[in-house]
């Protein structure tokens, strides 16, 4: 709760805060961190320092020797990652960073331009690995570590969502998103984490998915699902779990089977696969595609990225499609044959309708499905009526981890433009590679720091808000399962007229398949264009 | 002739003056990428509220509709009800608007064609603002709560949904 203020606090002042950054401590209060990781979830993946505290305590219970624990993780970084030691050394503090964060921009709290985000890291790094810094101090921006900078550290460090569009416009090419995932791997070696990550690594390390669903549950939501598509047109799927010579393993983000609206992106994918005649199994082990690993430490991310591999190896398949997923893709894309590949026991992903050899993947052996479908159409091979999708006038949020980790811009609209008769683009500056973050990824999508995640998503609503009041946009389609998490709730709060859907939500609509009953509804169970008189007889 | 007469000749000066005390509310870094960012989307916090304050003094000095004003205060409110203001702090600066009214006239007070009377009168309207403020304020917090019960409940709806089919059967 907000203190009272005094009589005196109530002026208006016209004076800027007093105190330089160094000086100003990181003040926790309910609403701006995330809550802290459980013991018993650190302790599942052997995490440091597991116990109970909270980041509004005073007495963090930091290990006793937290500061060498920090510096000697600092210095094995250091000496194992290039990138970072040149990060470190040569920022010139131009500033071209400082205004494209979405934090900063929602937020104005300086300590989010990416600049001083990594100035935070750097500062240490100057006065403990730098002549310059351990004689100077200060005056050359180096400073001691204490825990109030581990305070600080946390609270920014989780104030940032990897989106790497700061880099973006670096001259230098700084990666302040690397900086802020070292960042929080030398959290993690003193157990200063949170729960909303640390919670689904553990889950995803014993079941295979975030969400701890262990294999009948998961079976018995996509036969959930086998139901709902039936009531939408009478097809009846069939579909595989962990079945061996399948030609294909389905891998999708675990929110697509529990959490609406990607639930309904699922039935997209179902459908599709049935239409087709694709030879695919689910498997129920490696049952989810994100990776909340690479939002703790690079080993964690190769141990939850394995299980994927190691199941198709299982299986015996011969290459895996992955859903509309986020991270799961920049760690397939940018880590996984480095940390886990070759994947030379798979085969490089072949269409088996349309022949296409996809040697972009010809090492991860492993496709995303947007690109699957935009070759099917581009093919020939889809049946589509794009009018079933006529009432939505849709935009396409790029998603970070697939736009500036993969550049992945224009299978999606490809796909979108095939399916939909209505589609507007936000301004340039806000799409493609320069998209803002929804605001709530890299494990930020919890509901205790949900004004921090307004914030941060307000430049992404602000691009939303400009189509739907120009144009009458009421669908945001995005390709990320953290965004259809998230960009509902940013839009419910800052442009609650538009709705979010997943692309192969869109899909399921228009896809017209062979023998389907009469469709008066989409997939949501919500009539069609030219069909809302049915609606009471569907019912 | 009323105090808004005088006012609404100065309603450029008294929108810039507001906007700079608004501004004085965030660091001096923020304040400049407000007032130098052209770009809305660049720019989405500084190019709100210029717009916004622009077309409250202009209803406000006008025909001061409680019905017009309420969606141009939810511009400004909305965004500062999610940063790190108290609900004090955050609204303080519709009462500044008391201070700018009485700057901006200062000639006029002077020579007497704006009273006293006149100017306690305006500050009078100025409180009925802040009030308006205060419900427009309480709505954003209380939708905040909502989204995240609603998110909460999406969460695990689809599992309560399918745990009631199989406890129905």
């Amino acid at each position: 709760m907000a203190k009272v203020p005094k009589p005196n606090e109530l002026e208006l002042k016209y004076e800027f805060p007093e105190t330089g950054w160094m000086d100003t401590p990181a003040v926790f209060r309910p609403g701006n961190f995330s809550y802290p990781g459980k013991a018993k979830n650190l302790k599942v993946v052997g995490l440091p320092n597991p116990r109970e505290w909270s980041p509004a305590d005073d007495d963090w219970k930091l290990p006793p020797d937290w500061k060498k624990i920090i510096l000697e993780g600092l210095r094995e970084r250091l000496d194992k990652f290039r990138t970072l030691k040149i990060f470190m050394d040569i920022c010139v503090r131009c500033g071209a960073c400082a205004d494209k964060c979405h934090f900063y921009l929602g937020s104005g709290d300086p300590k989010n331009m990416p600049v001083l985000r990594a100035e935070l890291l750097r500062s240490v790094y100057r006065k403990e690995f730098s002549l310059a810094g351990r004689i100077m101090g200060k005056m050359v921006g180096a400073r001691d570590l204490t825990e109030d900078v581990i305070k600080e550290w946390f609270m920014y460090f989780f104030q940032c969502t990897e989106c790497r569009r700061c880099s973006l416009f670096c001259p230098y090419g700084i990666d302040t998103a690397e900086i802020t995932i070292i960042g929080r791997e030398l959290l993690n070696l003193i157990g200063c984490n949170i729960d909303w990550i640390t919670g689904p690594v553990a889950n995803c390390y014993q079941t295979g998915n975030h969400l701890g669903i262990q294999p009948h549950a998961f079976k018995d939501m996509i036969d959930f699902f086998v139901d709902e598509i039936e009531a939408v047109n009478g097809i009846r799927i069939e579909p595989s779990f962990n079945r061996k010579g399948a030609e294909v393993l389905f891998v999708t983000p675990s929110g697509d089977v529990f959490a609406d609206p990607g639930t309904y992106t699922l039935m997209g994918y179902m459908m599709l696969f049935h239409e087709i005649g694709l030879d695919y199994t689910w498997s129920t082990y490696a049952s989810e595609g994100g990776n909340f690993g690479f939002f703790t430490s690079h080993e964690m991310m190769k141990r939850l990225n394995s299980k994927m591999y190691a199941e198709a190896k299982r299986l015996g398949v011969k290459y895996i499609i992955g859903g509309e997923c986020g991270h799961m893709w920049r760690v397939i894309n940018q880590y996984m044959d480095t940390v886990n590949g070759p994947a030379d026991f798979l085969e490089v992903p072949v269409s088996p309708i349309t022949g296409t050899r996809f040697d972009n993947a010809a090492s991860t052996r492993m496709i995303h499905i947007v690109e699957f479908t935009a070759d099917l159409i581009k093919n020939g091979k889809l049946k589509l009526d794009p009018s079933r999708n006529d009432n939505l006038k849709v935009t396409f949020h790029d998603s970070c981890n697939t736009a500036r980790g993969m550049g992945f811009f224009d299978e999606p609209r490809y796909v979108i433009q095939n399916v939909c008769n209505n589609f507007y683009e936000m301004p340039p500056n806000t799409i493609r590679e320069q998209t803002f973050c929804c605001g709530s990824g890299a494990g930020l999508n919890n509901d205790e720091f949900m004004e921090m995640r307004m914030r941060g998503g307000l430049p992404r609503a602000n691009a939303v808000r400009y189509v739907h009041e120009k144009f009458g946009v009421n669908t945001l389609a995005a390709i990320c399962a953290i965004d259809r998490a998230a960009l509902p709730t940013l839009m419910n709060y800052w442009v609650p007229d538009v709705g979010v859907c997943g692309v192969h939500e869109l899909v399921g609509n228009a896809l017209v398949m062979e023998g389907e009953t009469e469709r008066t509804t989409d997939l949501r169970g919500e009539p069609l264009p030219g069909m809302e008189d049915n609606e009471n007889e569907d019912i | 002739m009323g105090i808004e007469h005088h006012l609404r000749k100065r309603r450029e000066e008294i929108s810039r003056k507001w906007f700079d005390l608004l501004s004085c509310t965030y660091p001096e870094e923020t304040v400049r990428l407000f007032k130098k960012e052209s770009n809305q989307f660049a720019n989405p916090v500084g190019h709100t509220f210029e717009a916004a304050i622009g077309e409250i003094v202009e209803e406000f000095l006008g025909e001061n509709r409680a019905e017009a004003l309420t969606p141009l205060l939810d511009k400004v409110i909305r965004v500062r009800a999610v940063q790190s203001f108290s609900p004090s702090a955050a609204l303080a600066f519709v009462f500044g608007l008391k201070t700018i009214a009485e700057e901006v006239l200062e000639e006029e007070l002077a020579e007497g064609e704006v009273g006293i009377g006149d100017l306690r009168e305006f500050e009078r309207k100025v409180e009925g603002l802040g009030l308006l403020a205060f419900d427009v304020y309480m709505r954003c917090r209380e939708d905040l709560f909502t989204i995240k019960i609603e998110e909460i409940k999406n969460n695990t709806r689809r599992l309560l949904e399918r745990a009631r089919i199989i406890v129905g059967e």
